[in-house]
């Protein structure tokens, strides 16, 4: 508990995790709601269309992943710049015990953002939608009343926790904040414009299968319609980026026993 | 400037750690990428009304489709660029250099020359390494000139600018992010923020209904830059000329460099 306490403490310590935890909410939603502001439908009087408006009104995750991944980086990386890690190894000799109390931290920190992230996108951005053409009968207006609507936007704020675990576990490894970060971003920002429905760089059957094993896998989770370029189920491509979490995290683990710090 | 100070800029360059690997970084993502790409083309694309596997039909752009890696290599050159600046910053070592160098004006030449031209010499051997490992890739992939895809080679016009354009590219990336290293001072923010300005304007390009789309490929750094590998017109092709998008990158990183000498005289450091 005491070790909770110390790593809490760290983590609202840190120059820049306040603004990290400001700029995932703002850029989220702010993303989206542009999205949604300029967005048109393709619908027709008779009422055809395959968007997916839930998806449509989280898109904003594309931006707000970028802080999320240097929360992350920065948490895993800060007390190796300033050396404070070994005053931390040194109260706390059992150092397994640190990363699962830095992970609990930021975790906690996340799902909370993030949650409030994805529940203020998509209720900033359906009216903006619905003026935008995403009406009845094509796009009757989505319920969060409703499971795969609920199940879309809670696993938006799963979706960014686990990201900012998995760049806390590359970040452990590297020990280095801009190494993180730009790994992180190797292994998301650039798949998802390679490997982009209709990308001119891939055909569709490689596409494919970057968007079902890289960590964009988990936007999955945003689906509620089977459409043409649909990749992944939501559930297994959660599960994907929760394997790249879990296996990053235990390789810093195990690192952080054998490597001297 | 005098040679002194880039000398000094280039060995404290050398002796970080994080500027080979970086650099090496930035060659290998970029023939990895470009080797994906490379591969997984094929020549079933078309023009408008033309009979696909036509002679002469084909609109692929052979040469933008080998040099697509550089959008994945720059990711190292953003963390090179901005290491350069912030590893000051975080060691402390900022005040020892402009106590030796108090016009603080001049550091920042040196550090520009340096980093711009270890950027543009990593960019341009990142081009030629990909053009030269796509190239043949493709040619086994179908395109062959009876299929209207000409042997390219770097003695033509439009070939050699995408080559020497990509390498430019890339050091107009490094200037970027050595610029907003200066005036952010923290790695992680730096690398953030430009690998944001990069990526994101340039999905939203792709994402965004036809209306908004086409100020965002015109005007965001990557697309607007990346128009310089372009040798074939194609309808999907980003609406701002070879030159002229390779100039609002230019124009992005002048911005940051002189944003970057405006706080680096005002603050203390």
């Amino acid at each position: 508990m005491s070790l909770l306490r110390a790593e809490w403490t760290k983590f609202w310590s840190v120059r820049g995790t306040r603004w990290g935890i400001i700029l995932v909410v703002v850029l989220t939603v702010g993303l989206t709601a542009f999205f949604a502001a300029v967005g048109g439908t393709d619908a027709t009087e008779a009422g055809q269309g395959d968007d997916d408006v839930v998806v449509n009104s989280l898109r904003g995750v594309y931006l707000g992943q970028l802080a999320v991944i240097t929360l992350g980086a920065v948490v895993g990386t800060s007390e190796y710049a300033t050396g404070l890690i070994r005053t931390t190894f040194a109260a706390v000799p059992r150092r397994r015990r640190v990363l699962a109390a830095k992970a609990a931290v930021l975790g906690m920190a996340m799902a909370a953002s993030g949650l409030l992230a994805s529940f203020a996108s998509f209720l900033v951005s359906q009216p903006l939608l619905q003026s935008n053409g995403y009406v009845a009968p094509a796009y009757p207006p989505p319920s969060l009343a409703t499971e795969p609507v609920l199940r879309a936007v809670i696993g938006t704020g799963a979706f960014l926790t686990l990201l900012a675990l998995l760049s806390l576990g590359v970040g452990m490894i590297l020990r280095r904040a801009g190494a993180a970060i730009s790994i992180m971003v190797a292994l998301t920002l650039v798949p998802l414009i390679a490997a982009e429905p209709g990308s001119p760089l891939m055909p569709e059957t490689v596409a494919v299968w970057v968007r079902r094993t890289t960590p964009i896998a988990g936007m999955a989770i945003q689906q509620t319609r089977e459409r043409l370029d649909t990749a992944i189920g939501p559930w297994a491509g959660l599960a994907v980026l929760c394997g790249w979490t879990v296996a990053a995290l235990l390789a810093a683990g195990w690192l952080l026993k054998r490597r001297d710090a | 400037m005098s040679g002194r100070v880039m000398r000094a800029e280039l060995t404290k360059l050398r002796s970080l750690p994080s500027t080979g690997w970086s650099l090496l970084a930035t060659v290998g993502l970029t023939l990895l990428l470009s080797y994906v790409v490379a591969v997984s083309v094929d020549t079933s694309g078309s023009a408008p009304g033309c009979a696909p596997g036509a002679p002469g039909c084909g609109d692929e752009d052979v040469i933008l489709n080998g040099l697509s890696g550089i959008a994945f290599g720059q990711i190292g050159i953003a963390a090179f660029a901005a290491l350069a600046i912030t590893s000051e910053y975080a060691t402390g070592t900022i005040r020892t250099t402009l106590t030796a160098m108090p016009r603080r004006g001049r550091v920042l030449a040196g550090k520009i020359t340096v980093v711009g031209g270890l950027c543009l010499l990593a960019g341009l051997g990142a081009a030629l390494a990909a053009f030269f490992l796509s190239q043949p890739l493709m040619h086994g992939n179908g395109f062959v000139p009876e299929q209207g895809y000409p042997i390219a080679s770097l003695t033509d016009e439009p070939v050699a600018r995408a080559v020497i354009g990509s390498g430019l590219y890339l050091a107009l990336v490094g200037l970027l992010s050595l610029g907003i290293g200066v005036i952010v001072r923290h790695t992680a923010a730096a690398v953030t923020t430009v690998l944001g300005l990069l990526f994101v304007p340039f999905i939203m390009g792709l994402v965004l209904p036809e209306s908004a789309r086409e100020l965002f490929q015109r005007y965001s750094p990557m697309s607007a830059g990346l128009a310089i590998q372009r040798t074939v017109e194609r309808v999907d092709s980003v609406p701002i000329g070879v030159w002229a998008g390779l100039g609002v990158l230019a124009i992005w990183a002048a911005a940051a460099l002189i944003g970057a000498f405006v706080v680096l005289q005002r603050r203390d450091a």
